[in-house]
Formats: structure tokens, C-alpha cells, sequence
């Protein structure tokens, strides 16, 4: 043995999540790198994206893999103490995030654009929110994408529950309390004690779960078997009892169960949303007709539309990327697909079950239920909707995104083992695909296309368009196999990026 | 080293899962050196025993003992004197079998590197190899390595030869383990719960048998197949009928009559001789045939 015995036990640990980690610092230096003018959405907002989500996914999975791969029960026999291995990964988690910050602070383009104005605050915030909260909720559901959304949604909640509590005691407290609350800077510290205080339970929390794993780790060890088990079961029942059109529909909703808890979770925070922002509107309008100053409220007004804007966004990114990953990987994790291979059913019409079923549940809960959502708010804002995006103009654009982001996961989902590794598989493919166009339409410019303003068929449509089909038929391919063999999955990449291209050049129309 | 203390002592271990009763007080002392059975059918509980000796459960009531230590309270002490395979082998999927191994080995003070090479030859395991190229009987091999090699006291084998072909069970059974435990004769100590108990037949020493979480029979292997006999008795006519008692079952075909008898052979022995028979043949009882017939 050539390695120290530490070296070797720290670098596992490392390496479990690097792939993961490598994914978030390629998807920040490429943001950096993307021309601006090419892809619509500003380079520091990628930039704010990739490292969020990496800070979460990162932590999260540093303990979640254990659960995937079922390797805890490895952690938990050997002579060391049971919080060794917790604090070996916590451990490395800070060493990881403070790399992810460093990086972020040194190639973030526009600092201004980050909420509070102030880039450092942003990193320590969202670095302990994703130590702390990502790992609790790794800990407790045991599934990384779970435990993003849950993070995530905790700290909208705290952030909701303290924007109601500033805005209720600066009216209703008198004197000096009243003036100091509406100040934005105090608002901006008191947020950031109560984020602290997040971080600091969750990490007690975390402890807690950790050191009385024993109580529930035995479910956590077998769950996949089990699950795998009762699927099994549950669809020999089905297959005994009912149409197999029935029983194949049925065992997909299953597949889908997480993506029916984050459309609730979803459709729960949308309502305080709306609800919290009817009754700042009416503050507002009460300040603007009074003579007390409309502008804190007005500050925390547009606080609360861009965590409102972030449910609807990440019910309609997430619920896409789930689906297509969950429908395809899952059933390989829980090891049911070689017993739905050896079905008396044919691979196409199993396929076609599969991907219409998993397609109509993304498209309800991934768009219909945002949009229903939002329709709700702006009707009862007079019709007003919050953001562009949330209006029925764009609606091609979102259904063609949507279903990019539905068919590479399942593309990824068709060839990974877990739905983590689908997704992250998808991230990689997301952002060759925005690279790769944007810098096809440096080379030759939009106006190709259509001078049209707001016309439905647009570089990105075209393409994206392309890929939705090419990325559907190779998950027919794929879906009919135990196992694909790397020779496959990297032919089919290399039929996509030639798709992306042939579908751009062929697209185009001289104005 | 105290050699009189028992290397595992339960008493009165209860755990649940939900309502449902996994084990229910049992007790259970395995002597140091000795190969113990844990036999039952599926659900008897063993698993959760074993886990609950691995403090990866908590029970809900009784004792448990590994080394004379609480394995709650000094986990690591416990733990660096045991090994422990589980019924489902997985391994981190970015590693090989020899970065497997040297991972395991970096847990441990001791790690026996000859006996890891022997074992890999043995096993035609390929050091270079992806963990998830491995077959599953050849993961279970693996797993089997990693609890070997650092030579504990007490080996723990849940299911360990699932998966396993029969040539390569029947020499991990007869060799590796058997190798284990000569490797310091009365010291290594060996937990077993399997299925196959005729592959086990030669090494297991003393053994429970457990049904629905409660112990039904805990028994010296050698006592138990003097216990247990098998009569064979051929008439020369039809068989009578006939009131044995200590006869836990009885079959007849054509002219012939299998007694199983558990204890007071003897005496139904003598009541057959009486009747005359044409043949009558004893033998001890094996001890799968012994499992099978007290949980029938």
C-alpha cells in the first residue's frame, strides 16, 4: 500500500462527491465564458445558479451516496466512532465549499447583481445553508435531489417567515423600534442572524440523525431492496389483476412519487406566496395614500417576488428533470428493470407507456400546475403577471424548454444507474448544449432566424427542438438494454452535438 | 484475555419494527473459539440479532454483550476486535478491488497482506478490476476478504455464501473459514446465519434455531445428533400401526417406516426390535434435517 491509511479514508470521501463538485465549478468557469448577447440570460445569474445548486448538491451528497450506493452499513461496522465518519464529512464539505467560494468570488462577473449587494454575506449564507440544511435533509430522506429542494424551501420559508414578522412589528411597534425595523440594513442583519440560526439547528439536527442512525438505519441500508421488493410485488399484483396498459401506467406514477411531494411542496409555498404578497400589495397601496415611506416595503416586495419567481422556476425546471431522470435511472436503482425487461411486453410499447405517462405528469406538475399557480396570482392582481416568462406570450419558448429538459434527463436517466447521476449527466449535457449554441450564434447571428421580435421560432426552439427528438429516440434505444455500454452513450452524445448543429445551419433563413 | 467469558452473551433481546415483533427475548452466549449457528427461516430475526450485536439497532429491551463490552458504549473497542459481512454486499462503484481492499485495510491496526494475496488467487479476483465489474458471488468474495484479512476475533457472517458457486462455497466453507479459525485454534470465534446449513454441517460447533424472533432450539451439534436419530425399520409384511412415544414423526413406504426421534431413542428401538422387524437401521440426523423438522 503505497497511500497513508488517512489519506486514503479523507481522499474517499472527496472523491465521492467530486464528480458532482467538478460539474458546479465547469458549469461557473463556463457561465464566465458564454457570450451574453448569445444566450438571454445573464452570465452572473448562471454563474449564482451553478454555485447554489453546487453548494447544496455537494453537501447533500457527500451523505446521501452512502444511502445510493448502500455502502453505509460499511461506515457504520468499522472500528471508529460513530460521529468519525459525520464530522470526516462535514469536514470535507467546508474544505470543498470554501474552493466553491473562492472561485465563485474570483470569476463572478457582476458582484452588484447578487441579492443584498454584498457577494461575501451571499457565500457565507448560502455555504452554511448548505453544510448545514442540505446535509439535515440528506440525512433525513436520504435522496440528494430531495434534499435540495427541502433546503431550499426551508430557507424560502425562513425568509418568508421573517419578512412577515419585520413588515408586522416596523407597522405595529411605535417609536424608534418601528423606524429601526423599516431600515433596510437592519432587515438585511436580523435575516441574516435568523439564516445563522438556520444553519446552526440544522447542524445540531444533523448530529442528532447522525449519532441515532442506528434507529432507523436499517430501513436506510435496505430501503432500495425493500422498495425494489414491494415494486415488484406491487406490479406482479397489478400484472395478475389488470390491463398491462393499466399496470405499466400505475408502476410509472409510482417511479414519479417524488415529483407528486415537490409539486405539494410546490403548490404549499405558491399559496403563501400569494397570499403574503396580496397583503404586502395592500400595504403598499396604504403607505402610498398615508404619509408613511413606501420604499422598505417596496424593498421587501421585490425580496418576496424573486423567492415567489423561484418556486414557480424551480417547480418548472426541477419537476422536468426529475421526471425524465426518475422514470428511466430509478428503475434501474431499485434493480426492477431487468425483471421489466423479461415482461411479456414489447420494449416499444413499454417505452411508449412509459415516456407518455412520465411526459403528461411532467407537463401537469412542471407547467400546467405553475402556470394554473400563477394565473391565480396575477387574476387576483387585477391581471398583472409577475414576470415575462409567467405570461401566455412565451409559451413556446417554455414548452420547448420543458421538454428539453424532460427528454435529455430521461436520455441520461436511460443510461445512469441512480437519479442523481442522471441529473447531474443532464446538467453536463444542459450546458454543452447553451455553450455550443451560443458560440454557433456568435458565429452567425440570430438574425438568421427571424427579424420577427417575439417570433415562436427561434435559434433556440429549432435546436432545442432537434435535441427533444434525437434524445427521445436514442432513450428507445437505450431503454431496451440491461446495461449500455460507454461505446453507446458516447455515439449517441456525439449524434446529439451533430443534431444541435445540423438542426442550427439547416434552420436558418436569410432575411 | 479472560477465556472463560463468553465472546457474545444476549439476554432477553427484544427489537421491533413498527408492531411487528422482529425478535422477542432472546438469549444467546457463544462460547470463545466456536463456530455458532444462527438457523431460521425467513423473518425468524436473525438479521436484526445480528444488528442489534453491531449496535446498527437499537433493542427495545435486554442485553447485549460482545467481549464482555457494551457495544453501544464502547463501539470502537467492539468493533476493532470484529468483522462483520452483511447478507447484501455493495462497495463504492469508483473503486477497484484492490483500492476496496486498501481502503478496509486503512480502518484497521492489523491486515494480514499475505493472506489478502492468497485469497486473491483464490478467488481469481483481478486487483485491477472495477468493483462494479464484479459478479455478485465474486462481491460477496470480496466482503468475505475484507473481514478476513485483518484476522478479528469474532467473525460475523450474515448469509455469507449467497451468491456463491458451489465450488468456491464449498472451499470458502471448509477452507477459509476453517483456515480462520485454525489460525489461532480456541481464540477466533465464528457468528454464522445461513440457509445452507449442510454446507456448515462440519463446522458448526453449537447452534440456535429461531422462529418467528423466539429461540426454539439451542443445542451442542454434537449432542444434537446423538438426540436426533432416524429409524429405519422394514417389516416383512404391511407396517403396523403403531403409538411411538418420543417420536416426533413418523412416515411409511410400502414396507417400510422412517421414525424421527428426538431423545429417548432407545426406548423406541426396543418397542420396533419387539415387533420383529426385518431390517432396522439407525442414524444421527443431519443438521438441516434437524432444522427441518423442528420448525414443522
Amino acid at each position: 500500500m503505497n497511500q497513508s491509511p488517512t489519506f486514503i479514508v479523507w481522499w474517499k470521501e472527496v472523491r465521492s462527491v467530486l464528480p458532482l463538485w467538478g460539474v458546479a465549478v465547469f458549469a461557473m468557469l463556463v457561465s464566465t465564458v458564454a457570450p451574453e448577447r448569445a444566450i438571454d440570460i445573464s452570465p452572473s445569474t448562471l454563474c449564482l445558479f451553478a454555485f447554489t445548486l453546487g453548494s447544496l448538491v455537494t453537501s447533500a451528497h457527500l451523505f446521501t451516496r452512502e444511502c445510493s450506493d448502500r455502502t453505509l452499513i460499511w461506515q457504520l461496522t468499522m472500528p471508529q466512532a460513530r460521529m468519525a465518519p459525520f464530522w470526516r464529512k462535514c469536514c470535507v464539505a467546508a474544505g470543498l465549499q470554501l474552493l466553491l467560494t473562492a472561485l465563485f468570488l474570483m470569476v463572478i462577473p457582476r458582484p452588484q447583481s447578487l441579492p443584498a449587494n454584498d457577494p461575501y454575506l451571499f457565500c457565507a449564507i448560502t455555504s452554511l445553508v448548505a453544510i448545514a440544511s442540505a446535509t439535515l435533509w440528506g440525512l433525513v430522506l436520504r435522496q440528494t435531489a430531495g434534499a435540495v429542494v427541502m433546503a431550499l424551501t426551508s430557507a424560502a420559508f425562513l425568509m418568508l417567515g421573517t419578512y412577515s414578522f419585520l413588515e408586522w412589528s416596523a407597522n405595529e411597534l411605535g417609536g424608534q423600534w418601528a423606524q429601526a425595523l423599516g431600515k433596510p440594513h437592519v432587515q438585511m442583519w436580523l435575516m441574516s442572524c435568523l439564516w445563522v440560526l438556520l444553519a446552526l439547528a440544522s447542524g445540531i439536527a444533523a448530529m442528532i440523525v447522525w449519532h441515532r442512525l442506528q434507529l432507523k438505519g436499517d430501513a436506510a441500508v435496505i430501503s432500495g431492496i425493500e422498495i425494489g421488493v414491494m415494486a415488484q410485488f406491487f406490479s406482479a399484483r397489478t400484472f395478475a389483476r389488470r390491463p398491462v396498459w393499466f399496470a405499466l401506467i400505475t408502476k410509472e406514477l409510482g417511479l414519479l412519487r417524488h415529483c407528486f411531494w415537490l409539486a405539494a411542496l410546490v403548490v404549499a409555498a405558491a399559496g403563501v406566496f400569494i397570499i403574503a404578497d396580496l397583503w404586502l400589495e395592500q400595504r403598499i397601496s396604504a403607505a402610498i395614500r398615508g404619509t408613511t415611506h413606501p420604499e422598505p416595503l417596496l424593498w421587501w416586495q421585490g425580496v418576496l417576488r424573486g423567492v415567489g419567481m423561484g418556486i414557480f422556476v424551480l417547480a418548472m425546471v426541477i419537476t422536468p428533470l426529475m421526471c425524465g431522470a426518475l422514470a428511466f435511472a430509478e428503475e434501474r436503482h431499485l434493480g426492477n428493470h431487468a425483471w421489466q425487461l423479461c415482461q411479456p411486453v414489447s420494449a416499444l410499447r413499454r417505452w411508449f407507456n412509459k415516456i407518455g405517462t412520465v411526459a403528461a405528469v411532467s407537463v401537469i406538475l412542471g407547467l400546467l400546475l405553475p402556470a394554473t399557480l400563477a394565473w391565480i396570482h396575477a387574476s387576483l392582481r387585477n391581471g398583472e403577471p409577475m414576470d415575462s416568462a409567467l405570461a401566455p406570450g412565451a409559451l413556446p419558448q417554455v414548452l420547448t424548454a420543458h421538454f428539453l429538459l424532460f427528454s435529455l434527463s430521461a436520455w441520461a436517466g436511460s443510461w445512469s444507474q441512480n437519479t442523481i447521476s442522471a441529473i447531474m449527466k443532464t446538467f453536463v449535457a444542459l450546458i454543452a448544449y447553451v455553450v455550443l449554441h451560443a458560440q454557433m450564434a456568435g458565429l452567425h447571428t440570430p438574425r438568421y432566424y427571424s427579424t420577427i421580435a417575439d417570433h415562436p421560432v427561434t435559434a433556440w426552439t429549432v435546436t432545442g427542438l432537434a435535441l427533444v427528438v434525437v434524445a427521445l429516440f436514442a432513450t428507445l434505444i437505450n431503454h431496451r438494454m440491461l446495461l449500455v455500454p460507454p461505446r453507446n452513450w458516447l455515439t449517441q452524445s456525439a449524434v446529439l452535438v451533430s443534431a444541435v448543429v445540423i438542426a442550427f445551419y439547416t434552420g436558418m433563413v436569410d432575411n | 484475555m479472560n477465556t472463560d467469558q463468553p465472546v457474545i452473551e444476549i439476554q432477553g433481546l427484544t427489537h421491533r419494527y413498527g408492531r411487528a415483533e422482529a425478535v422477542q427475548g432472546l438469549n444467546l452466549t457463544v462460547p470463545r473459539g466456536r463456530c455458532y449457528g444462527l438457523f431460521g427461516r425467513n423473518g425468524a430475526g436473525k438479521t436484526t440479532t445480528m444488528k442489534c450485536l453491531l449496535n446498527l439497532l437499537r433493542p427495545r429491551a435486554g442485553t447485549v454483550r460482545i467481549f464482555g463490552l457494551d457495544p453501544r458504549r464502547q463501539e470502537v473497542a467492539v468493533k476493532s476486535r470484529l468483522a462483520y459481512v452483511p447478507d447484501t454486499v455493495a462497495f463504492y462503484p469508483w473503486m477497484s478491488v484492490r483500492d476496496t481492499l486498501n481502503y478496509f485495510a486503512a480502518f484497521r491496526k492489523h491486515w494480514n497482506r499475505e493472506l489478502e494475496a492468497q485469497l486473491l488467487e483464490r478467488f481469481r479476483l483481478d486487483p485491477g478490476k472495477n468493483v462494479n465489474a464484479l459478479s455478485k458471488g465474486q462481491k460477496t468474495q470480496l466482503a468475505l476478504m475484507t473481514a478476513i484479512c485483518p484476522e478479528p476475533e469474532l467473525l460475523i457472517l450474515d448469509e455469507p455464501t449467497s451468491g456463491l458457486d458451489p465450488i468456491v462455497r464449498r472451499e470458502f466453507i471448509e477452507t477459509v473459514i476453517g483456515a480462520y479459525q485454525e489460525g489461532d485454534p480456541g481464540n477466533r470465534t465464528v457468528l454464522v446465519s445461513t440457509h445452507l446449513i449442510t454446507e456448515f454441517e462440519g463446522l458448526i460447533d453449537e447452534f440456535t434455531i429461531m422462529d418467528a424472533g423466539r429461540e426454539v432450539v439451542r443445542m451442542n451439534a454434537d449432542e444434537a445428533r446423538e438426540k436426533y436419530q432416524k429409524i429405519r425399520v422394514r417389516f416383512v409384511g404391511e407396517v403396523p400401526k403403531l403409538e411411538l412415544p418420543g417420536a416426533i414423526s413418523s412416515r411409511t413406504r410400502g414396507r417400510e417406516l422412517e421414525v424421527i426421534v428426538n431423545g429417548g431413542g432407545s426406548v423406541v428401538i426396543d418397542h420396533l426390535r419387539s415387533l420383529g422387524p426385518e431390517e432396522l437401521a439407525t442414524e444421527s440426523l443431519r443438521l438441516e434435517e434437524i432444522f427441518t423438522v423442528t420448525l414443522q
